[in-house]
């Protein structure tokens, strides 16, 4: 089932007189469940991408269609709605909220859904902490972890509200090769176990080396799309 | 909203110093603010409390067409009956004494000073004013003593009198006429008001009939009778107090005009109301001061934390929700410094209440103000109120700067901040 369809997607920013042409007519179908990385040099334009997928930059041409809806003319009330429901992240910086504590950071984006009550947010919370191995710390704050553990903590809190599409943005580029990998196998664990869709924008071999699709993009376009076959999370 | 306050509150203990810092310049203004207004209360019971006692007593009867030229000091506008004014007033259970105001010219003989004059009935006026308490040198009038009278302390000192020296007392009579006599100076009062002290020439009521040539007997000149009420627990409840009793003479009295102390008082307490918004400045200034602390606090937290606005963005918060976290920011900042500044207010005002100020040194240099004595501060739970809403309003309005930057962030810009 296709989670997110791309269709001639084109971003132009202009700087005065001059203009950039930062993604140029990319089409791209992105299957539900998918870990799928997207590579590229610094500047060819994965950061961009990854932001119109996240709803926080608008195309300047071209269709996004979001589990069959179409993504069109949206206000910035409307990019947040979508945002709150049905994307999360995990940044390079984890960006974990610093006066909230574990548990809490993991609660906050069904908190800003408004949807649930406080017991079951509670509940989802815990769940997901136990999930991403850090039970017993729900109480910690974010300066009291590992750079591990709160990347472990900005996984959960992206996977508390079941999102469509988990983008994740060079999310190993701040840990050592061991944390790297335990992090790679945890993401690749709970999109086996859970079928969660991933997106990441990456330098890192290890991570490219676990996907299963490799998306490169160089100049603003799709240079290459290839489907791999990683060594499995079990095996890990 | 119970995560937005939590992650205000948080921010606000977190960045302790700043929050304090703004927290203390905010306390300084409202508990400035508060002292400030509880003195000015003090100041106007005490100055009232003066006027009452020394200068104006609670109420004055007179006649309408003697109030109406009042500047004059008409002595042929004196009350039609004062004995029937005199006894509605022990009908209602109060203190009344009759006087007559006039305008007379004091001297040694040698220099010569112009006065207002009151001619008083000796034993009655000392049940209505303090005056015959004041006396520091000599003693009050008496039937006793014949042919003397009361100076104002300061007034002696400038002609270089002193009590059982001879002084020379000019008016003109009821019939325009100039006449003086001689009299011995029995005492000399030294009194809150400085205009007493300065210029208060006390005679029996017998002594300034005959030297003014006026009708005597007990329906002789009178220009007023004064009246004395008991004190009330606050100055509202005195003006309230006086006006109720007012109202009861006037229905037994409908041909004279009634005064109580709100309306003999009134000149004061409007110079004194501008005066006081003037000083008020200062306190505005602090207050504005403190916004400018909490635009800067916030704005110092809006910077150190781009990058998070920009991960609440990104799930999905609104601009208004941002808006709103740094507004409750600021309102923590208000809360705090208010509630701090009301309560250091209270501690100074109770002290200020318990202890008092002394005004007594300061009484030659508030020149016409009737303040001295001890100068002691009222509770106002509204001007309380007020300190702390009005700490409350700047913050929520300081903030506002702040927060509309921060709620302006774009999420892609505030993800990329370094």
């Amino acid at each position: 089932m296709t989670a997110l369809h791309l269709e001639k997607i084109t971003k132009v920013y202009r700087k005065g007189e001059n203009e950039v042409r930062a993604l140029d007519g990319i089409d791209l179908d992105i299957e539900a469940g998918e870990f799928l990385t997207v590579v590229g040099p610094s500047g060819s334009g994965k950061t961009t991408f990854l932001n119109i997928l996240g709803c926080l930059d608008s195309p300047t041409d071209g269709r996004i269609v979001y589990d069959g809806a179409e993504l069109r003319g949206l206000g910035e009330k409307g990019m947040s709605a979508y945002r709150r429901e049905r994307i999360s992240f995990v940044f390079q910086s984890y960006n974990l909220v610093p006066v909230l504590t574990v548990r809490e950071n993991v609660e906050l984006p069904l908190v800003i859904q408004r949807k649930l009550d406080a017991g079951e947010i509670r509940r989802r919370a815990e769940e997901m902490i136990a999930a991403v191995g850090l039970a017993g710390m729900e109480n910690r704050f974010p300066r009291e972890l590992s750079g591990g553990q709160e990347q472990r903590v900005a996984i959960a809190r992206a996977l508390v509200k079941q999102p469509l599409v988990i983008l994740a943005d060079e999310p190993t580029a701040n840990l050592d090769s061991h944390t790297a990998e335990e992090i790679v196998d945890l993401m690749r664990g709970i999109n086996a176990a859970r079928g969660s869709t991933f997106v990441f924008s990456t330098h890192d071999r290890l991570v490219m080396e676990h996907a299963r699709r490799v998306v490169t993009i160089r100049d603003g376009r799709v240079t290459a799309d290839e489907r791999t076959n990683p060594p499995s999370a079990a095996g890990k | 909203m119970g995560t937005l306050w939590k992650i205000a509150l948080r921010n606000t203990a977190r960045h302790a110093r700043r929050t304090i810092i703004t927290a203390v310049v905010m306390m300084a203004g409202i508990s400035v603010y508060i002292v400030f207004d509880s003195m000015l209360a003090g100041m106007d019971r005490l100055a009232v409390d003066t006027m009452e006692n020394y200068t104006l007593s609670s109420m004055k009867i007179r006649d309408p067409a003697y109030v109406q030229d009042i500047q004059a000091t008409p002595l042929d506008k004196g009350l039609a009956r004062p004995e029937e004014a005199l006894a509605a007033v022990a009908a209602v259970g109060l203190p009344g004494a009759a006087r007559i105001r006039f305008i007379a010219r004091v001297s040694n003989y040698t220099d010569e000073i112009p006065v207002l004059a009151d001619a008083v009935n000796p034993a009655a006026d000392a049940r209505v004013f303090r005056v015959a308490q004041s006396v520091t040198v000599g003693a009050w009038l008496s039937r006793a003593a014949p042919r003397s009278v009361v100076l104002g302390a300061q007034l002696a000192r400038e002609l270089k009198l002193s009590v059982g020296d001879p002084v020379l007392v000019t008016v003109q009579t009821v019939h325009d006429v100039t006449n003086a006599d001689e009299y011995t100076v029995a005492g000399l009062v030294s009194t809150p008001a400085p205009e007493i002290n300065r210029g208060g020439l006390f005679i029996s009521l017998d002594d300034a009939r005959e030297l003014l040539d006026a009708p005597a007997g007990p329906g002789g000149l009178v220009t007023e009778v004064d009246v004395a009420l008991p004190r009330a627990a606050s100055l509202s409840a005195a003006l309230a107090q006086g006006e109720a009793a007012a109202s009861r003479l006037r229905a037994v009295l409908p041909a004279q005009r009634i005064d109580p102390i709100g309306t003999l008082g009134a000149s004061y307490l409007a110079v004194r109301n501008a005066k006081a918004r003037y000083a008020l400045i200062p306190i505005i200034i602090v207050l504005v001061i403190s916004a400018v602390g909490i635009v800067n606090t916030i704005l110092m937290s809006v910077f150190s934390r781009v990058r998070e606005i920009g991960v609440l963005r990104a799930y999905g918060m609104t601009a208004r929700d941002i808006r709103r976290l740094f507004t409750l920011e600021g309102l923590a900042l208000g809360l705090a410094g208010s509630s701090l500044g009301v309560a250091l207010g209270a501690l100074l005002n109770f002290l200020l209440i318990a202890r008092g100020i002394d005004m007594s040194a300061y009484t030659q240099s508030l020149g016409s103000l009737p303040i001295a004595g001890i100068l002691r501060g009222e509770w106002n739970p509204r001007t309380m109120l007020i300190g702390f809403l009005f700490g409350i309003v700047v913050s929520l309005v300081a903030a506002r700067i702040p927060a509309r930057r921060a709620a302006r962030l774009e999420p892609t810009d505030a993800l990329r901040f370094q």
